[in-house]
């Protein structure tokens, strides 16, 4: 029975790193040819990632902003029905305006001239009393807003869901360009990585048959070639990480200059954590299982014999 | 040590390349399988270290059957087994002794372990002073002595020789056929194919012969 020390672990280990760096030292410039297809297939999926996340933010901002408007029944009593609505999960906060003064406002605002028109035409105070909810950041406005129309004395409830599910779509929309994108590079990476490997078996084909006859098994002769895909999915990874935090950096220089909107939209992405714990192994992990699967499908047709 | 019953080998395009060939091997022996080009001997050979399957027939090599044999056991069966071929396959950018220590590195001997055990092969064929050499710095009878160095490093039992001295002169090729007498009296089995006449006139051991597939008795 084979037993392994951590000597020869070690011993195997360095044979191996060594083995792959002179792998890599005989691809020559198809590794860069690898390397920055991987790079720019996770830049384009790092950027996919922070725009999902900016998204999450701004809907998180909107929740904050969001307010419900329920309009009350001829007859229900408001201080009552303040207190109903305030008990109501996810509500935050809710404010009673009399219909007189939603009236006198809106008179207000129509200018005197319209007055008696108005007055005529309607005859009596139309508007009906109205309570203003906030919730909570995290709450479903859609779920609340359904919820408090089935309350008694509720006439007719109203949210900017339009803002809310309009953000919902470009984030999808986000997610599905980005995702087809990345789709596509993965398509590219994975030929071109795999491409490279098969070349470089190619000219290491007299060393891989002399192994195979001396007794390495395949497992041993294949082991550098993964290693390799690791290798190129780690530097694509790492180039791919300083291109997105350069850009990051870059926004962060110019943004305070730049319209409202286009600072609503790119908010202060460079300060969210996940940029700094959740990014890099991202990238690195998705670069080493592009990498180690290019590299399989080029070594998994060398022969056991 | 090896055995072939009633083995046939047809390859893919129709080509008979042995046709019933029964043969037993015993440890220790040394055997010259001698016949034109084509005749069916590095076949032979390959069936031996299973880089090919016999179409029908047995083949085995120190009590196993290599019937289907393939991967971890094929990598373990060629361990006791070296193989010695007329065009030397020495890997380029390798020093000597890196071709030579090959198959130790890759069963992840120390170095200090590697290095005791490839200095002895070396001098064995009389190029402990070129480890540091790259192939294409020795003549064709060094690069032929280096690839023995590293078919004897694993210390097999068997050692399988397809034409060694095919492209050298002939001083060469009878020092390599003293090395492989020196092998042969240390209790390395010995299987070499050839059909260089000086070799097969200076060779003092059992020969066979191979005619269109065929054992025959040698001319």
């Amino acid at each position: 029975m084979t037993t392994y020390t951590a000597s020869t672990l070690t011993i195997k280990l360095r044979y191996l790193l060594r083995e792959t760096w002179l792998g890599m030292k005989r691809g020559g410039w198809m590794n860069w040819s690898a390397v920055s297809t991987i790079a720019i297939l996770l830049c384009l999926f790092g950027l996919g990632l922070l725009a999902s996340w900016q998204m999450d933010n701004l809907l998180a901002d909107l929740g904050n902003q969001l307010e419900i408007s329920v309009y009350l029944q001829e007859g229900a009593k408001p201080q009552q029905m303040q207190t109903v609505l305030s008990a109501v999960a996810g509500v935050a906060d809710a404010d009673i305006i009399p219909k007189d003064q939603a009236w006198q406002a809106l008179l207000t605002e129509m200018g005197k001239s319209g007055i008696d028109q108005v007055t005529e035409l309607l005859g009596a105070n139309p508007l009906a009393d109205e309570i203003k909810l906030r919730v909570h950041p995290q709450a479903d406005i859609a779920a609340i807003a359904s919820q408090i129309k089935d309350i008694s004395g509720v006439e007719e409830v109203w949210y900017t869901s339009a803002i809310a599910q309009g953000l919902q779509q470009l984030r999808l929309a986000i997610s599905l360009a980005s995702s087809a994108l990345v789709g596509i590079c993965v398509l590219v990476a994975v030929s071109v990585i795999s491409t490279t490997i098969r070349l470089i078996i190619s000219a290491r084909k007299t060393e891989i048959e002399v192994l195979q006859l001396v007794g390495a098994t395949k497992r041993w002769i294949t082991l550098p070639f993964l290693f390799q895909g690791i290798a190129y999915g780690t530097l694509g990874a790492a180039i791919a990480y300083v291109i997105l935090w350069s850009m990051m950096r870059a926004v962060a220089l110019v943004v305070d200059s730049q319209p409202e909107l286009v600072q609503a939209l790119l908010g202060k992405i460079w300060q969210d954590w996940r940029c700094y714990a959740i990014l890099p192994p991202a990238l690195i992990s998705f670069g080493n299982g592009v990498g180690l699967f290019s590299s399989w499908l080029a070594v998994r047709r060398l022969s056991g014999t | 040590m090896v055995s072939l019953e009633q083995v046939h080998k047809v390859y893919a395009n129709g080509a008979i390349a042995l046709n019933g060939i029964n043969l037993t091997i015993s440890k220790g022996a040394f055997v010259l399988i001698t016949g034109r080009s084509g005749s069916g001997k590095s076949t032979l050979l390959k069936l031996l270290y299973g880089a090919e399957q016999p179409t029908t027939g047995q083949v085995f090599v120190a009590g196993t059957s290599l019937q289907n044999i393939q991967g971890k056991a094929l990598a373990m069966l060629r361990r006791k087994i070296g193989v010695i071929f007329q065009d030397y396959k020495l890997i380029p950018n390798r020093t000597v002794k890196e071709n030579v220590a090959m198959l130790l590195m890759a069963q992840g001997l120390a170095p200090s372990e590697i290095d005791k055990r490839v200095l002895p092969a070396l001098k064995m064929v009389h190029l402990a002073h070129k480890q540091d050499c790259f192939p294409d710095q020795l003549s064709g009878g060094e690069q032929q002595r280096t690839a023995i160095a590293r078919a004897i490093v694993n210390r097999p039992p068997l050692l399988l020789a397809d034409e060694p001295t095919g492209n050298l002169d002939s001083e060469n090729s009878l020092q390599i056929l003293r090395i492989l007498e020196k092998l042969h009296g240390l209790g390395v089995t010995v299987i070499m194919t050839s059909h260089d006449n000086l070799l097969i006139d200076n060779f003092a051991h059992t020969k066979m012969h191979l005619n269109n597939g065929c054992l025959v008795s040698p001319p």
